[in-house]
């Protein structure tokens, strides 16, 4: 009897308490919102470099929309590109065997890029015999942990920031990190 | 005179709080049917007594008997109606809210609840009032809505800790009237205050100061005893003694 009681006085003043309300219901609603931006999948369409990829290769490969593909004739400017950012991954032929060098500072777009990778060389998914492809990195490994992770979404929170209130026109040129540098442009 | 029975009883009731002894030794026998109004000015300990004889406060020493029950007990909650010093309701309920949550705690339900509800509301004229958020009453109105809640239970005791504070002279009036009505049904009633006016209409007083009990009797008798004309004078001749 006394618990009843009690439980009508409470839900009543739940309901009279218009801040308890808002904590409960619209909070969270607001922060839920803010993590979607953040760590949300956005489709990311990854630019992908080919260094001598062998043509009867690429004409197996199925290309499609999902990526935007690079050719180029020697390593030497896909390296460059690579560093300035004009395209997240190269994929190269060193003879027969296939290597790729990722940008990797940013886990979600390296792992974009792999995953257009596996799915458009047919030999390297479904062949079990056949020796895997070497990756290679620019920036970070392919132990970038979630240490690396939250950073990387943090950046975007920043980012958001950034959007929110209109301030894209600061400049950041700090060049220690490829995350600074995404940033500012 | 016929025999009146005693339903307070309190024997050598000390209380310390640490070093510091707020009540010392009292004795004080409260008869049935009586307004007993317990005198002293702030500090003096009249809170910390009335809290020995609701239970809420253990003595340090000494005892206190209620319908000759030692207390505390939980047997006679239900027969005591305790009005606390401050108001302790809900604000952000409405006082009819309020005052069904305090009888459904008392296990009043249905029709009796709205009953004494009407009734005790009437009391302390609150009717009109009885739908309004209790953060939007007065100070007066707070203390007579916590009132309403004291008498809810149709408590056989009711121990009022400084019930008119804030309440103005027309509606002490009239508060005063209810105690003489309850009176007259049978309820005891302790009131404790600072205001020497009020204390004149206790049938009985009790004085207060430091911790001690320094005069018992009816307003006659003390005023008497101490060639005074007024409470007010009989406290100073009893205090500065």
């Amino acid at each position: 009897m006394r618990v009843i009681a009690l439980t009508k006085r409470i839900l009543r003043q739940i309901v009279r308490d218009k801040r308890t309300m808002g904590l409960l219901i619209v909070a969270p609603i607001f922060v839920l919102t803010m993590l979607h931006f953040v760590f949300g999948n956005e489709e990311y369409t990854p630019e992908i470099g080919f260094v001598k990829v062998p043509e009867i290769i690429v004409q197996q490969m199925d290309v499609g929309d999902d990526a935007k593909i690079t050719t180029y004739d020697n390593e030497k400017t896909a390296k460059e590109d690579l560093a300035a950012r004009k395209i997240d991954g190269y994929l190269v032929f060193e003879g027969n065997n296939p290597a790729v060098v990722l940008e990797g500072s940013d886990p979600s777009v390296s792992g974009a890029t792999m995953k257009w990778l596996q799915n458009a060389l047919p030999s390297v998914s479904k062949n079990d015999n056949e020796q895997l492809m070497s990756i290679e990195y620019l920036h970070g490994s392919s132990e970038m942990g979630m240490f690396r992770l939250f950073r990387a979404g943090s950046c975007r929170i920043f980012r958001l920031f950034l959007r929110v209130f209109n301030c894209r026109s600061i400049v950041l040129t700090g060049t220690y990190n490829g995350h600074v540098r995404k940033i500012a442009r | 005179m016929q025999k009146i029975e005693e339903c307070i009883s309190i024997n050598h009731v000390s209380k310390s709080f640490g070093k510091q002894q707020v009540l010392e030794d009292i004795n004080l026998k409260i008869f049935e049917g009586e307004i007993f109004g317990l005198l002293g000015p702030s500090g003096a300990g009249k809170t910390t007594l009335v809290k020995q004889l609701t239970g809420l406060d253990l003595p340090t020493s000494g005892e206190v008997y209620l319908f000759q029950k030692k207390m505390p007990t939980l047997k006679l909650i239900n027969s005591i109606g305790y009005m606390a010093q401050s108001d302790a309701l809900y604000e952000d309920l409405t006082a009819k809210e309020n005052l069904q949550f305090f009888s459904e705690l008392y296990g009043l339900k249905g029709k009796d609840q709205t009953r004494r509800i009407t009734e005790v509301m009437d009391l302390v004229q609150l009717s009109d009032d009885l739908t309004k958020l209790v953060s939007n009453y007065s100070g007066g109105m707070k203390r007579r809505l916590s009132l309403a809640i004291a008498m809810l239970h149709e408590p056989k005791i009711l121990i009022l800790d400084e019930p008119t504070v804030g309440i103005d002279p027309v509606l002490r009036q009239s508060i005063w009237e209810a105690f003489d009505l309850l009176k007259q049904s049978g309820i005891t009633i302790i009131v404790t205050t600072h205001v020497m006016d009020e204390a004149e209409k206790c049938d009985r007083l009790g004085m207060i100061r430091d911790g001690r009990l320094i005069a018992i009797g009816t307003t006659r008798e003390l005023k008497e005893q101490t060639n005074s004309k007024t409470i007010e004078e009989a406290f100073l001749v009893y205090g500065g003694a």
